[in-house]
């Protein structure tokens, strides 16, 4: 086969072996979806700061104890890094919900004017 | 002449760094001085990069700032009376990286953003794809010199034989980020695995954005090919060789390249290569690659076997690879560098060029 015959013949054989039952799943629910603008459950979920301790490591060949010296810090400073997280999760949430509350705001508004567009005007 | 190159990140790995260091080959070979800085340096660099903060360069030297990520000190280079040259890299655009890695994320859309400041705040500007060069136009470059990617292939050893014995073996090497789609080519590949060849392999080489995306790859792996994906990062370069001489096909189902060095790579073993058209691949593969845009990933997996098992498609896709890859030898990329360079140190002093943030 020629390249430039490739696709259109790949084309037909995806059709022909799903005719005959092949590819049923075709695995479509593993798909990564870029977020475009992240909606406001995305916020929301975003907005409660969650490190991972297991990123807290070294990245140098032999970087072991590097890795154990630094979560052991991170442990020992647990109770101040815990307020710096629950008031920045705080502040993050109720801007989050402000959002949302003026999104809802602005969505009864546009219906009560007849529409974003009819508002534009 | 002096020239000293400014990156926002240097690493092992990392294809703008390698880049670089080759860059910094061809100066000394010529004669050349100057240092490479970064403002972030992984610590396995050891000091073949040293931090920005100790680049002082004379009014007549020459900066080659590499454009690939905002980092706030490469915006203050831009501010130095001296000649300067952006060479654009491509920023990833940020919406593939939000769910994923919001640091690098919130870099992109600034760098992205800042991208026509740069523009307006450099001497020249160069880029390694027509891809990329048209994103410079786009942020107000009038005349943009192409400096396709300088690599030498052949660090990876000599292709192998056309047929490498073993079961059906698909690559993709790549950093595992969300735009390279690793997820999609895991499920292509499982589709083509079912429905041709249950004992294919799959080996994704690539250092991941983070453990937990790599992690996240692997359960998604297991779930659809349990045992038939290898997961690879940090391969020297001749074991990165010996993953190409073993591939059957090399699948890239990225969706934003600014060049794609791996593809070249593919295309010198003459591995047979399976790409969607996106950003620069198809400046890069020519008619060397079966270029696939349809989202339905069976016909992706049909492609994929007729790429493995089909010979006379094999031998005429490896004759058109071979031409491919003469076109991007690393002689031309050097010249190509080492003309809008020289342009720049021979061309009067700039004028104020502050740049607006």
């Amino acid at each position: 086969m020629r390249p430039a015959e490739a696709l259109a013949a790949a084309r037909e054989r995806a059709v022909a072996a799903r005719a005959r039952g092949a590819y049923a799943d075709d695995l479509e629910r593993f798909r990564v979806q870029p977020a475009e603008r992240p909606g406001l459950e995305a916020l929301l979920e975003w907005a409660v700061i969650e490190p991972d301790l297991e990123q807290l490591r070294s990245t140098r060949r032999l970087g072991a104890p590097i890795t154990l010296a630094k979560q052991t810090l991170y442990r020992a400073l647990r109770q101040y890094n815990g307020q710096v997280l629950a008031q920045q999760t705080r502040f993050n949430l109720m801007v989050a919900v402000h959002v949302a509350e003026l999104s809802d705001r602005v969505t009864r508004l546009e219906e009560r004017s007849g529409g974003p567009d009819h508002a534009a005007r | 002449m002096i020239v000293h190159q400014v990156l926002s990140g240097a690493g092992p790995f990392d294809a703008v760094t390698t880049e670089a260091l080759e860059f910094r080959r061809c100066f000394e070979g010529w004669g050349w001085g100057g240092s490479d800085v970064a403002v972030s340096i992984d610590p396995r660099m050891g000091r073949r990069v040293g931090s920005l903060d100790t680049l002082a360069p004379a009014p007549e030297d020459v900066l080659l700032v590499h454009y690939s990520a905002y980092a706030p000190k490469v915006a203050r280079v831009l501010t130095l009376p001296n000649r300067t040259l952006l060479l654009n890299h491509n920023v990833t655009p940020a919406h593939w990286l939000w769910e994923h890695e919001p640091a690098i994320a919130v870099q992109c859309a600034v760098g992205r953003a800042q991208l026509p400041e740069f523009v307006r705040a450099s001497d020249g500007v160069a880029a390694d794809s027509a891809f990329n060069a048209a994103e410079l136009r786009a942020a107000g470059a009038g005349e943009v010199t192409v400096v396709p990617v300088l690599s030498h292939p052949e660090r990876l050893g000599e292709p192998g034989p056309p047929d490498p014995p073993g079961p059906p073996t698909v690559l993709f090497v790549g950093r595992l980020m969300p735009h390279k789609r690793q997820d999609a080519v895991i499920r292509a590949f499982a589709l083509y695995a079912r429905e041709h060849a249950p004992d294919a392999r799959l080996v994704l080489v690539g250092e991941p954005v983070t453990p937990r995306y790599g992690e996240q790859l692997r359960v998604l792996a297991d779930a659809v090919a349990p045992g038939a994906v290898t997961f690879e990062q940090s391969l020297p370069a001749g074991d990165l060789g010996d993953r190409f001489r073993a591939a059957h096909a090399f699948l890239c189902l990225s969706e934003h390249e600014g060049f794609c060095v791996p593809v070249l790579e593919a295309l010198r073993f003459g591995v047979p290569v399976v790409a969607r058209p996106a950003g620069a691949v198809p400046e890069v593969a020519g008619d060397a690659a079966l270029l696939v845009d349809d989202d339905d990933l069976a016909v992706v997996a049909e492609l994929l076997a007729l790429a493995v098992g089909d010979g006379e498609l094999r031998a005429a896709l490896r004759e058109r690879g071979a031409a491919r890859v003469a076109a991007f030898t690393p002689q031309r990329s050097a010249q190509c560098l080492r003309g809008v360079l020289e342009g720049l140190f021979s061309a009067p002093p700039p004028d104020d060029r502050t740049p607006g943030w």
